[in-house]
């Protein structure tokens, strides 16, 4: 098995929506598969993009569900023209008492619903870690096949969070230096929290990543790939660690209001930069011509007209969601019994120094497991899993 | 008595710490507005470029935390010095951090991008940072504020003398910009007086509310205010006077786009009681996007382009004063040879308080009613009659 997951590092050259997500879900086939939409910079159009995805799922007949979780410009609503005396996603967060599906709303398109946020002065930080459990939790017991996140140009704990929990984080940009430079940060800023939260709870790893200087904030903060030679020269088994965590986050790119003239070299460079300095490989998910129709539907509060046949953004769209999610609904599950999981998956919610488990929605037992405790350590028999994953 | 405790209580550095007169500073200007992308970080470092030209020392401020993009908007790829160092404490005097850029007398005070939990500092903090700003040593201070409305935002656009709100000719970045006035205006009241334990009551019980986008909530607020003293009708009133923040509209294409801040300002005033005069338009220029995609700020404001022409007129506006000729108004009977909606009593203008605000579907907020039932009128009338 190990020499088989070490050939499949040959697959992951080709520049397409990478497997380990699908497999999971189609694993499991009773959860959704859930997207991410983040973008460092405000105004590049995630929301328009996140919802004309929804709709063309939802015209081909997938059962999918928009929610709006970006708590500092919430704009779904809008977009999707619904009545603003909805039920908000703030008194999910205020007690315990609500479920995630008494907030699912219909919308004018059959197949899709949303969840919707409209509350001011609702503070980022205030999401608690139970609060944040509790979500992921019910996101992936949501009866549907696909559920789309809208983050926002968040970038507070629970953002990143929510990235990193996704099955495929998309990071929207446009071809302009501004937003390239703020996904670049929002990528550095989502790695650091990976290391952070699956690392520090083991204090050696604390030591070592605190002299190699991945745990400072500030200017004077080395690029990852330094600091992983740095980790190397001092103890081989922690940076296969590092660096396993490091390679199982793939971020997805998409590029926005394209257009057809302009060189995108600037865009391209995010994908060398990202390699270079983070050691992180980028997928590319497709581009987004820009539409004057799309301007059109929105300014008249029409999103039925979001999808026009005869604009170039719909038709864009639509090659988007066939190639990199609908061709492997039918193809995936023969993908997955081909490629074995990898180490990754099976120890993911694990703690990798193997020492505690930490009960997580990621464990692949989550479902039939009988003493789920949230965020709490398993008890379940740790050798039990162990043997699994090393087997 | 409420009025004696207020007056123990209340003292002069509560919302806006602009009492200072040792400075040599002018005015301090923030530039915000609730959406993103409307276009604040381009149009701050346009107007400091324009200050600059014509002599004035001018320092632009990057109050982004969350994506600080100002330096790339004039030229500088990656700052040496950030406010990072500030509140860090290496650096203890704030004029030591002022960078230069490639324009004579404008200096640039910058963020850092890509610093984890750097858009969520400490309330102390902040008032720090203000506190120093006035200590800058400039005639002209710009703050670029980044996009939302959580309470930092707010904070820094109140900091300011005004502040000015860019939207663009689209109805959600006209509701963001009105939400955005909305909740600044909150915040400045609930600042100066949440010392009063019946006023704080009122505010948290109106944020806890589900839909606070009813129309009723600052009639509300302001009616129940106003019964505990003079002296706190008087400290509201003179608030409301004072807030007075300029509209911006950005990438304007044609004259249809002026009605879009026409609702703007009609919800402003229904709503809120603002009357919100002070409007400038900025137009739709290619030219500026390449610009700062080759990162060249001295190819920004050349003198052909309509673009520059309009980002002079603000300027004039905003720093100058010259107020009376650029209303809406104005600008429509100018650039638009059409009927200008008209605000009497006459005619029936579509507002929240019309009584089929939710079950109309011929709606048009802020324009004349396009269904004039007679019925419908009557009722109106009837209502002016007896307020």
């Amino acid at each position: 098995m190990k020499k088989f997951a070490q050939k499949s590092g040959q697959w992951e050259e080709r520049i397409f929506a990478d497997y380990d997500s699908v497999k999971y879900s189609m694993i499991m086939s009773r959860t959704p598969r859930i997207l991410a939409f983040a973008g460092g910079k405000g105004g590049v159009g995630k929301t328009i993009v996140a919802s004309m995805l929804g709709i063309c799922l939802s015209c081909l007949e997938r059962r999918t569900i928009l929610i709006d979780l970006d708590f500092n410009g919430s704009n779904l609503l809008g977009y999707l023209n619904m009545c603003e005396n909805q039920k908000s996603l703030k008194k999910y967060f205020e007690g315990r008492s609500n479920n995630l599906t008494d907030f699912l709303q219909p919308t004018q398109f059959d197949n899709l619903d949303a969840i919707v946020f409209h509350s001011n002065l609702f503070e980022p930080n205030n999401v608690k870690f139970w609060q944040r459990q509790r979500l992921f939790y019910e996101i992936r017991r949501l009866k549907a096949d696909y559920v789309i996140l809208d983050l926002g140009t968040a970038t507070s704990n629970f953002a990143l969070d929510t990235i990193l929990f996704a099955d495929d984080s998309l990071f929207v940009t446009t071809n302009d230096v501004f937003s390239i430079q703020n996904t670049y940060s929002l990528l550095r800023s989502t790695l650091m929290r990976k290391l952070k939260s699956q690392l520090t709870q083991c204090p050696s790893f604390v030591t070592l990543l605190n002299e190699c200087g991945l745990l400072v904030d500030g200017k004077d903060v080395k690029p990852i790939t330094k600091a992983q030679s740095q980790i190397r020269k001092l103890s081989r088994d922690k940076f296969i660690k590092v660096n396993h965590i490091i390679s199982s986050f793939r971020p997805k790119l998409l590029l926005n209001c394209y257009n057809e003239n302009e060189s995108i070299k600037d865009f391209l460079l995010l994908g060398s930069l990202a390699k270079d300095l983070l050691d992180i490989e980028l997928s590319y998910w497709g581009k987004v011509r820009f539409d004057l129709f799309v301007r059109e539907a929105v300014r008249n509060l029409r999103p039925e007209m979001l999808l026009r046949s005869s604009g170039c953004a719909s038709s864009d769209i639509l090659k988007i969601a066939v190639r990199n999610l609908i061709a492997y609904e039918i193809i995936g599950a023969g993908i997955a019994m081909r490629k074995w999981p990898s180490d990754e998956l099976l120890t993911k919610g694990i703690n990798n120094s193997g020492d505690e488990l930490i009960c997580h929605p990621g464990c692949y037992i989550w479902e039939n497991c009988i003493k789920r405790r949230k965020g709490l350590k398993c008890s379940k028999i740790p050798k039990f899993i162990k043997e699994q994953s090393t087997g | 008595m409420i009025e004696e405790e207020y007056r123990d209580m209340y003292h002069q550095d509560s919302a806006n710490l602009r009492t200072d007169n040792n400075s040599d500073i002018k005015k301090v200007i923030s530039i915000a507005g609730g959406k993103g992308g409307v276009g604040k970080t381009v149009l701050t470092a346009s107007m400091g470029i324009a200050l600059a030209n014509r002599g004035y020392k001018t320092v632009v401020i990057d109050a982004d935390f969350g994506g600080a993009n100002l330096h790339q908007a004039l030229g500088l790829f990656a700052p040496a010095l950030t406010i990072r160092d500030f509140i860090a404490r290496t650096e203890n005097n704030i004029n030591n951090l002022l960078l230069e850029t490639p324009i004579k007398n404008l200096f640039l005070l910058a963020g850092s991008p890509g610093t984890l939990g750097g858009a969520n500092t400490q309330y102390w903090i902040k008032r720090k940072i203000l506190r120093h700003i006035k200590k800058i040593d400039a005639e002209y201070i710009l703050l670029d504020i980044g996009a939302g409305a959580a309470f930092d935002q707010l904070d820094y656009f109140n900091f300011a003398d005004f502040g000015c709100v860019v939207i663009l000719p689209e109805p959600l970045s006209i509701q963001d910009g009105y939400n955005f006035i909305k909740l600044s205006l909150y915040r400045l009241l609930y600042r100066r007086f949440f010392k009063i334990v019946e006023i704080k009551k009122l505010f948290l019980e109106i944020f806890a509310l589900e839909n606070i986008h009813h129309h009723k909530h600052f009639q509300y607020i302001e009616d129940r205010a106003k019964l505990s003293g003079q002296i706190i009708r008087d400290q509201w009133d003179s608030i409301l006077k004072s807030f007075k923040p300029v509209i911006i509209m950005n990438m304007m294409e044609n004259k249809q786009d002026l009605f879009e801040a026409v609702a703007l300002k009609v919800a402003a005033y229904d709503l809120l009681k603002l009357n919100l005069v002070r409007f400038a338009s900025i137009k739709n220029d290619p030219n500026i996007r390449r610009a700062f995609g080759l990162m060249r700020p001295d190819l920004l404001l050349l003198p052909d382009s309509e673009a520059a022409q309009d980002i002079q007129r603000t300027i004039d506006l905003i720093f100058f004063g010259k107020e009376t000729k650029e209303s809406i108004e104005y600008h429509l009977q100018n650039k638009a040879k059409f009927k200008t909606p008209s605000f009497t009593e006459e005619e029936v203008i579509c507002s929240v308080h019309c009584t089929l605000w939710n079950k109309c579907s011929a709606q048009n907020g802020g324009y004349p009613c396009r269904i004039k039932a007679v019925g419908y009128i009557s009722q109106q009338k009837e209502k002016k009659m007896f307020t």
